[in-house]
């Protein structure tokens, strides 16, 4: 991306160009895979290599070592061999020196960690009181950090304390590294449960921090972002107390607005280091869509087959693969096919791994090393290994789907690229709306700007959750400032709710709750379901977070870890625990989630064209109902089951857009074939309103309501199969699923019917999707009816509304009718 | 938006209600915002835990309420009496005490708690905080034993009491006694100490000071004070302070900024206390010793996990009534933990007047030995294998064994072995077993003894490690006599 794009137009004979697959000796099978892929066609004439990028290798530009580096950490350089620095280091350096915050966004392998290491040493070499505090967003990435910096620092001879500090840090070893540790490793929740609250303990720390790292900068977006926004805020609070004023050094994937997101975290003024001076090898990128086999119903080729497919040409070349999936199951169903692909020949197993959060550490350290010592010659993974754990570089990485934002494929595509040989990275497309955009308009993605990250750390859940924290650390003065409320107000409701108590212009803490352990940054619970293999002697074998149990390990799922089948036969939801047991079945198993949306008040609403576009709060429960079994291989739906489980409620902000009575009344269409179309137009706009708010799909739900006195009922599978393959049998127009009663009554034309389609901020307060969403709306419904309008397929397919089979056989006409009536002035 | 911060408020509010989802959910949202104190009843059924702990308390109340009056003042000062005995409510003079049953059904204006306490304002550069002062002369009753004791113990016995070098010339009139009322349990900087007392002796008295804060704004000065007034001891005797109150005050003091200093020389009187006392009582928290050591238990005392609440509505109320009953507990934890202090100190003084009852000479025994009190401790043990019944008696012949085993005096042993084993001892079974084995060489009755001690031990869970051990003696044991056997 940072670098000069060579853009190579598709077609035969320019593959042949000497500048471009003629270059990487070695890998000559790579070039004549990519090759291959881009003579292959779709209907015998469509390509479905849509794109293919080259990146030529860069030489690197350098600049010498600081003149005011210590000696020993200059003759550490030279004995590695390093007597100058790429200039982003340098900058780098300069910067931290002159006491500004900072914010690297450099590729992966260009040198990044030295870039806030080298200054944080040399200022610690000079002045042995200095702290520093480093932030990861996971103990695994905190882990391999520390190894590098262990070797760094044996390797100067310097005695600088080191040591993570997290919830694995053995009790007797904590209050030494509290006051002797010059470095401390650790992340923004035990920051927040374990340093902070208890920061008496830290003093030595907290009066000589002089710099705060905070590497990933990027994975703090989002609602996961904003806690830790509240974090940094009780962080420097503290500091003021204690008299320090810490530096922020921050490393990044490219986002589009890392400075800004960085100043929103830390409330400082940062610099962006955005040049990156390393040197590195020629790169391919290439955007495979699968080829169209039924056009009338817009199917392409399974996506994950074609990952499939294509990571096995890669793999058959002996050339180390990556394979991102974007979903567990979605991980394990391709560690099956590979595993049963390449591991037949004795000798060869273990040759495919599978990597995924659920995975035991100990597992995942033996995988790491695999791939960075060769035994491991491909690797399935979810996103877990997007950040830089260091696993090497490899030849290939293959994505299967797009990530859902620039950030993340230009961060997953970094995986691949060897200094000084060729590499390619190839994004396979599946056949939603947002990937099929994607594949019409490549030059959207390559011309786009990263996503921005965007946090709220005012929310005032947040906001109140982390000032009681606040209050718990330090006394809250009434003319502090913590983030952009009215603070005497939030404090005056705390007291009258007995959290704390005024005394002078003071605000003291007088609960008996350690109310850090009341808030996790993560998702909904810090609790875990641990998942026990009963099989024969009982053990643990994996973890789940709270979140996704219910659909991961409910009762008769198939759980599949590293392409073993297991079957859960117990979800024990009160121990937080799933029994599993090994069984051989031929199919894997996809939970059904069903979404209720009621409307608790509405903040903006205002007449758009023929339809309203609204504003407000929504109280959303939703709940797994069911599950369907999808046979290996074929993807045939070979049956379903209910389920009873806990259901999940919020209240949330969400923007939505009602299509009044007499519009609805005035379409030429039946009543059910109007539902279907409102259900087909719900299946676009959600799709869209990620792309352009360029958030995490997760942050946004998506349901289809009657205004706000219906139910919504909008499932919600892994994405893994075709969503709603027989949506007519589950639920009817007026029927729900598990918790209604009656299947399928026809519906009664029933008038006035005038539904809502909610698009919801997936976080309890809202996390400021929706209401940005508000605003976009008119954006939202011209690219729909472009989309739509343009989609090749008859009556509906998985890229438009969805499959005809699921949105009836008008609900493409109807979502077409609806977004022009919504255009009309 | 347009709506205030206000309603938005609220709605933060009525989610803790709205929202039937499961509370670990909640809570781990921080939203569950539990209805608090008495401004907000009545809202529904669900409003909160509070109402839940209020009900709980009541209940309590109850109990405590159908038991006797507490002291007063004017009872305490000249004589601190305490009898064991349950008997009928005290009517002594003086103003009636508050109890945890009156708190919630406080009539009239809010009470000053200097006048109730008869404390008074301390008042310096800092700020304000309550001071009270309590003294009782050292021949005060304190249950079946008194404060002498404290002074008249014999110099080193608080080093024979932690087995430390560090208290070796401990002095009880360079002591402070300290005890902390706090507004939680859990620690972490958001746990402040409201109340802290310092006992000390000073001529033929024990005076103990309270610090209170009537409201944070005083801590300062109340930090400041304490600060000032531990300087002159050398050494912190506390109940349990080695883990609570002083990390607790360091905490404090450097919120202040200042740094608690008197942490070297500390007996935590938590520790030895469990070794004298533990295999008698089942319990060694400060109120079973009260109890089981100095013979009295108290009235009316507020149970400590609703301290912190009962602060918390002071704050808000500024009814020193709610006080008083804390203020009391404080002050008897500080007198009982002076008290067992002297009790302990006088156990390991008197080499000739052993305690009565059994186990306890037998704890004081091994904390002897620990001591390396060799001959001391062997007294200890010899008075109960002699004369003692029971589990006592076992132990302390097995203590005995053990000391003449590290002799090597094998002839005392084996008769202190076999005194054991026919009291039967499991371990004494092994050790005599060994001990003919190897040093009588008489194999056949070391078997006999391994299976008296296997059958002793059969399907006992407790002495599973012994059982294993047995067997494998066993085996040895059978082993080479049949080789011997083949041999000739």
């Amino acid at each position: 991306m940072e670098e000069s794009l060579l853009v190579k137009t598709i077609g035969g004979e320019s593959v042949d160009d000497s500048t471009a697959l003629t270059k990487g000796a070695p890998p000559g099978g790579l070039i004549s895979i990519l090759k291959a892929l881009e003579m292959e066609k779709s209907l015998a004439t469509d390509p479905v290599l849509v794109a293919l990028r080259y990146f030529p290798a860069t030489s690197g530009s350098f600049a010498p070592l600081p003149p005011d580096l210590s000696a020993k950490l200059v003759e550490y350089l030279h004995r590695r061999g390093l007597d100058a620095l790429y200039t982003h280091q340098r900058i780098a350096y300069d910067l931290a020196k002159a006491g500004k915050s900072f914010v690297v966004t450099t590729p992966t392998a260009s040198g990044k960690t030295l870039c806030y290491n080298l200054p944080i040493l040399d200022a610690i070499i000079k002045n042995t009181d200095t702290r520093a505090l480093y932030l990861f967003p996971t103990k695994a990435l905190a882990q391999d950090q520390l190894a590098e910096l262990y070797q760094t620092i044996e390797a100067l001879g310097e005695d600088i304390a080191t040591f993570t500090y997290d919830g694995d840090t053995p009790q007797d070893a904590r209050k030494a590294i509290r006051s002797k540790a010059h470095i401390v490793v650790t992340n923004p929740d035990m920051l927040h449960k374990g340093i902070l609250p208890h920061h008496t303990k830290w003093v030595k720390l907290f009066e000589n921090l002089k710099y705060v790292v905070i590497d990933e900068l990027h994975m703090n977006r989002g609602v996961y972002g904003s806690h830790v926004g509240n974090v940094l805020r009780r962080l420097q609070r503290l500091c003021r107390f204690y008299g320090s004023d810490p530096q922020f050094l921050c490393s990044s994937a490219t986002i589009r607005n890392p400075a800004e997101l960085a100043r929103a975290l830390t409330g400082k003024p940062v610099e962006w280091i955005q040049e990156s001076g390393a040197p590195r090898g020629e790169r391919y990128f290439a955007i495979y869509n699968p080829p169209v086999v039924n056009r009338q119903l817009g199917i392409r080729k399974s996506a994950l087959g074609s990952a499939r497919d294509i990571a096995s040409r890669f793999l058959e070349k002996g050339l180390q693969t990556i394979v991102f999936a974007p979903s567990r199951l979605a991980t394990e169903v391709l560690v099956t096919y590979l595993k049963d692909a390449f591991e037949t020949r004795p000798g060869s197993e273990g040759i495919i791994r599978g990597y995924r959060g659920g995975y035991l550490p100990l597992k995942r350290r033996e995988i790491e090393r695999g791939l960075r010592e060769g035994s491991v010659l491909g690797v399935v993974s979810t996103n877990a290994l997007e950040l830089g754990i260091d696993i090497g570089s490899l030849d290939v990485a293959v994505m299967l789907s797009y990530p859902g934002t620039v950030a993340s494929t230009w961060q997953q595509a970094g995986r691949s690229g060897r200094r000084g040989s060729t590499s390619a990275a190839v994004l396979v497309l599946n056949s939603t709306p947002l990937n099929q955009y994607i594949g019409r308009n490549p030059e959207y993605f390559f011309g786009a700007s990263a996503e921005e990250g965007r946090i709220n750390p005012d929310n005032l859940h947040l906001l109140i959750s982390h000032l009681k924290c606040a209050a718990f650390e330090l006394p809250i003065e009434s003319d502090e400032t913590f983030g952009s409320e009215n603070l005497v107000e939030i404090l005056g409701f705390l007291e009258t709710h007995g959290f704390v108590h005024k005394a002078g212009e003071s605000w003291h803490w007088t609960h008996e709750s350690y109310p850090a352990d009341t808030v996790s940054l993560r998702s909904v619970s810090s609790d875990n379901f641990v998942i026990q293999d009963v099989t024969r002697e009982p053990k643990i074998v994996a973890e789940v977070d709270f979140d996704s149990a219910p659909m991961m390990v409910h009762e008769k799922a198939v759980y599949m870890l590293e392409g073993r089948t297991y079957l859960v036969h117990k979800y024990d939801h009160k121990e937080r625990r799933a029994h599993i047991r090994e069984a051989d079945v031929d199919y894997y198993t996809d939970a059904i989630t069903y979404t209720k949306v009621r409307i608790l008040d509405t903040f903006l609403e205002e007449p758009r064209g023929q339809v309203r576009r609204s504003h407000g709060e929504v109280h959303v429960s939703s709940q797994v109902v069911g599950f369907k079994k999808i046979k290996f291989y074929t993807n045939e739906n070979v049956g379903s089951g209910e389920l009873q489980m806990p259901q999940k409620e919020m209240h949330t902000t969400s923007y939505w857009l009602t299509i009044p009575c007499e519009i609805i009344a005035s379409l030429p269409f039946t009543g059910e074939e109007k539902r279907d179309g409102v259900i087909a137009l719900s299946h676009t706009l959600g799709q869209l309103a990620s792309l352009f708010l360029m958030c995490d799909r997760r942050d946004l739900g998506v349901a289809v309501g009657d205004d706000g006195q219906g139910d919504a009922k909008v499932e919600r599978g892994m994405g893994l199969v075709p969503v709603w393959p027989d949506r007519r049998k589950r639920f009817g127009p007026a029927g729900g699923f598990g918790s209604d009663s009656g299947e399928a009554e026809p519906a009664p034309a029933i008038e006035p019917y005038e539904p809502n389609i909610f698009v919801y901020d997936n976080y309890p307060g809202g996390i400021g999707l929706s209401e940005p969403l508000f605003r976009l709306h008119d954006r939202l419904i011209s690219e729909s009816l472009t989309l739509i309008e343009n989609c090749l397929c008859f009556d509906g397919c998985p890229s438009c509304v969805g499959p005809a089979g699921e949105v009836g056989s008008k609900g493409k006409e109807v979502a077409l009718h609806l977004l022009r009536v919504a255009m009309q002035a | 938006m347009a709506r205030s911060l206000q309603d938005r408020l609220r709605e933060v509010q009525e989610r803790g209600r709205v929202e039937p989802g499961t509370p670990e959910s909640l809570a781990s949202l921080g939203l569950t915002v539990p209805v608090v104190g008495p401004t907000d009843s009545g809202t529904g059924s669900k409003s909160g835990s509070l109402t839940l702990k209020a009900r709980l308390q009541a209940l309590i109340d109850q109990q405590v309420r159908s038991r006797r009056g507490g002291f007063t003042e004017a009872e305490r000062l000249p004589s601190f009496e305490l009898d064991t005995a349950d008997s009928g409510p005290s009517e002594g003079g003086g103003p009636p005490a508050v109890r945890v049953s009156d708190v919630y059904e406080l009539e009239g204006p809010p009470e000053d708690l200097a006048k109730l306490v008869g404390g008074e304002i301390a008042t310096s550069i800092h700020g304000e905080f309550l001071l009270r002062h309590a003294t009782f002369r050292l021949d005060t009753r304190v249950g079946h034993t008194s404060l002498e004791k404290l002074v008249n113990a014999l110099p080193g016995a608080a080093r024979i009491l932690t087995a430390s070098v560090d208290l070796d010339d401990f002095d009880p009139r360079k002591a402070a006694f300290i005890d902390t009322e706090t507004t939680g349990l859990s620690g972490g900087a958001g746990t402040a100490a409201f109340l802290v007392a310092v006992g000390f002796i000073e001529g033929d008295a024990f005076i103990v000071r309270q610090y209170f804060m009537r409201d944070f704004h005083e801590e300062k000065a109340l930090i400041r004070a304490v600060e000032r007034d531990l300087e002159r001891f050398d050494t912190i005797v506390s109940f349990n302070g080695k883990q609570f109150d002083v990390p607790l005050l360091e905490s404090r003091f450097r919120l202040q900024r200042r740094v608690f200093r008197q942490t070297d020389r500390h007996l935590d009187m938590l520790h030895p206390g469990r070794r004298l006392w533990k295999a008698r009582l089942e319990s060694c928290s400060l109120q079973s010793l009260e109890r089981g050591v100095l013979g009295f238990h108290r009235e009316d005392d507020i149970p400590g996990a609703f301290i912190p609440e009962r602060y918390f509505d002071y704050l808000r109320r500024k009814d020193g009534r709610l006080m008083v009953q804390i203020m009391e507990h404080n002050l008897q934890d500080v007198v009982s933990l002076a008290a067992l202090t002297g009790e302990a100190l006088a156990m390991v003084s008197e080499p000739e007047a052993l305690p009565e009852d059994a186990f306890d000479v037998l704890s004081l025994g091994r904390l002897l030995e620990r001591a390396a009190l060799d001959e001391r401790s062997e007294e200890a043990y010899r008075a109960i294998a002699e004369s003692g019944v029971g589990r006592a008696r076992v132990d302390a012949t097995v203590r005995l064994a053990y000391r003449s085993k590290a002799r090597k005096d094998h002839d005392e042993a084996e008769r202190l072995w076999r005194a054991a084993v026919s009291l039967a001892s499991a371990v004494a079974h092994r050790e005599l077993a060994m001990l003919l084995e190897h040093t009588r060489r008489n194999k056949a009755e070391a078997l006999r003894v391994v299976n008296d001690g296997l059958d002793l031990v059969a399907g006992r869970a407790d002495v599973a490690g012994l059982e294993d051990d047995l067997l494998k003696r066993r085996a040895r044991l059978a082993r080479p006599s049949r080789a011997k056997k083949t041999r000739t």
